[in-house]
């Protein structure tokens, strides 16, 4: 590949950079304004007066979760090429059913070991 | 798919080669099934399994040896692994440290209410990354090896997560090893994209095979990517070494790491960054010899100077021992230059890191054994009359502090002896000069330390301890403290008297 197939990818840079601006150009030409003030930067809360602080801490619960959907990913990952190559690989004598057995025993081992520690459990 | 290429290197798995590894994640994986079958953290249960099995694994494998010691050189799982002697002692050295580890981490765990499965669980797991860290014959393989030990580490340096000094530590040496490694693996892709690029001539097919990347470098050692490559690679590895201008992090994190955890880091994890650089400078950048060796030996004086230099008036003994551990770095980085042109440097550097992981041990664990625990801020105050206090932790102490300073008739002398000799064969006149200049430096801060717990005889009343929080009285000595200690100085002893200990490192 050369530099000169690359320049549809350059054009597409451009025009995402392009675009991006003029629409935020126009918004600011173009866009209606009032006058910025206190009472009209507060957030609305059903006529309320807003109560405590915009930005509070939260417990993000399903990190574990997202955690587990990463590695049981990572093992579709390993795992289809291995059902595509493993018959090819067994007829012509190359280990290949040993090493997923242990891969998995570790991954399972990994999961029960989760599950044991809560990681599914909501509340705790 | 070309099967014969994947029956060939499916011929060369060699799972057998790898059971001190294998050995070490199965007796990861088991203490983690202990914690989930019983689920009170029996610490004494897990401490036995964890230190009995590292025991059982080095008895095992120095059985192994009877059939004689591995020699010659051996590639297994397709050119990934290449086990040498060297790499078979380096494994010894690394188990070694882990049970040490193992065993400070012991009394760490009891004064504080950690979790306790976890530590030795990483300890192990590091372990392992680290025997095939030295093996690894070929740059993914290196970069996995290395990420697994980093990122066991990053745990490991923050464990003590309730103290603030734990948690700096944690933070600094994730930001810091994450930008090393972010360093590092940038420079194995330029090198990959240069030496596997089928528009210059010379492509090689696999680039990041070492042998094969070397080939490429012999035959375009000026080219700019090239260049640019393997001074990225030089700079993530001397991150991880602890060289300048990549040493900052070091005095914050050991001082903030469990005790257990800094000897871990100052001894196996530079051991296997100065044993990488090694493999690297030899092999796929030995081509490379006409801007390595005087950059190596600039960053090995910087670092030699700036250690001694930084740790003259420190008072707290665990930065100490890290900014001393810089400057033990630089001595290292002298060895790796000589083993640049004189065989048998490689033998003396192991040599050295062999004395340096009895004396540093020894000196951690009485920092350990004193501290109970809260060890951030210990300072050389704390020292005062230890050898009316603790007999035996002042001369564990003494002889550790005397060890490191290069005092005969200990192992630490010796080994710098024949770093020295190494450095003379090799030429390297200068940063001789510059070594000598800081072993004398050193001299002044070890031995300041052993005046404050061993010879002090006079203070005023208002003298500079008595302002210093005093810590909590240590527990008494059980058995095993004692056989560790009285172990770790007579090995130190051994090593600087038995001439045959160095005759064989020698052969490496």
């Amino acid at each position: 590949m050369t530099a000169a197939d690359f320049i549809p990818v350059l054009i597409q840079i451009l025009l995402a950079i392009g675009l991006g601006g003029a629409i935020l150009t126009a918004s600011v030409i173009f866009g209606q304004r009032a006058r910025r003030n206190r009472i009209k930067d507060t957030p609305y809360e059903c006529g309320m007066p807003p109560a405590g602080p915009g930005r509070t801490r939260y417990s993000v619960k399903f990190y574990v979760t997202a955690m587990l959907f990463i590695l049981f990913d990572i093992e579709v990952v390993f795992l289809i090429p291995w059902i595509l190559s493993y018959r090819e690989f067994l007829v012509n004598g190359i280990p290949i059913i040993g090493p997923i057995a242990v891969f998995f025993g570790i991954f399972i081992l990994g999961l029960i070991y989760e599950l044991k520690k809560g990681a599914i459990q909501w509340e705790k | 798919m070309n099967l014969e290429a994947f029956q060939k290197i499916a011929a060369s798995n060699l799972w057998g080669n790898l059971l001190p590894e294998i050995y070490l994640v199965a007796l990861c994986l088991l203490l983690l099934v202990f914690e989930m079958v019983f689920r009170r953290q029996d610490l004494l249960l897990l401490f036995r399994v964890a230190l009995w099995g590292q025991v059982l694994l080095l008895v095992l494998m120095g059985l192994s040896y009877f059939g004689g010691f591995p020699s010659g050189r051996e590639e297994l799982f397709g050119g990934l692994l290449v086990q040498t002697p060297l790499t078979e002692t380096m494994r010894l050295f690394f188990l070694f440290g882990s049970l040490l580890v193992s065993y400070l981490g012991t009394r760490f765990l009891r004064a504080r209410n950690l979790a306790r499965t976890e530590f030795f669980a990483i300890t192990l797991l590091v372990t392992a990354a680290l025997m095939l860290l030295v093996q690894s014959n070929q740059f993914v393989l290196l970069f996995v090896a290395l990420e697994t030990v980093t990122v066991g580490f990053y745990v490991l340096v923050a464990y003590a997560r309730t103290s603030g000094y734990s948690l700096e530590a944690g933070l600094k040496y994730l930001i810091m090893g994450a930008l090393s490694s972010g360093l590092l693996l940038f420079g194995i892709v330029l090198l990959y994209g240069v030496a596997g690029s089928p528009d210059l001539a010379g492509a090689v097919g696999d680039p990041l095979h070492f042998p094969s990347l070397a080939q490429f470098i012999a035959a375009h050692p000026d080219n700019t990517l090239v260049l640019a490559g393997s001074l990225l690679v030089l700079s993530g590895i001397a991150f991880k070494v602890g060289a300048v201008p990549f040493q900052i992090w070091i005095p914050d994190v050991y001082q903030g790491a469990p005790t257990p955890v800094s000897a871990f880091l100052a001894v196996s994890s530079k051991a296997a960054g100065i044993i990488v650089l090694l493999t690297l400078v030899t092999g796929p950048f030995a081509a490379l010899s006409g801007w390595t060796i005087p950059l190596i030996s600039t960053v090995a004086v910087l670092t030699i100077l700036y250690g001694n230099l930084t740790a003259l008036p420190q008072r707290n003994v665990k930065r100490i021992m890290g900014l001393s551990g810089i400057a033990h770095a630089g001595y290292l980085l002298m060895g790796v230059v000589a083993a640049m042109t004189v065989d048998w440097a490689v033998g003396a550097i192991v040599f050295y890191l062999f004395t340096y992981l009895l004396a540093s041990f020894g000196v951690f664990g009485v920092m350990a054994l004193l501290s109970e625990g809260q060890d951030a801020d210990q300072e050389l105050d704390h020292y005062e009359d230890l050898a009316k206090r603790q007999p035996l932790l002042a001369a564990a102490l003494t002889v550790g502090l005397a060890s490191l300073a290069g005092i005969p008739p200990l192992g630490g002398f010796i080994g710098k002896l024949v770093l020295f000799i190494a450095a003379f064969q090799a030429g390297l006149y200068t940063l001789l000069a510059f070594s000598v200049v800081g072993v004398v430096l050193s001299i002044y801060y070890y031995f300041g330390w052993v005046r404050e717990a061993v010879f002090r005889v006079w203070r005023s009343a208002e003298g500079a301890g008595s302002a210093t929080p005093a810590l909590p009285e240590p527990r008494s000595l059980t058995g095993l403290d004692r056989t560790a200690l009285v172990g770790l100085s007579v090995l130190t002893l051994i090593l600087g008297v038995a001439p045959f200990v160095l005759t064989w490192f020698l052969q490496l």
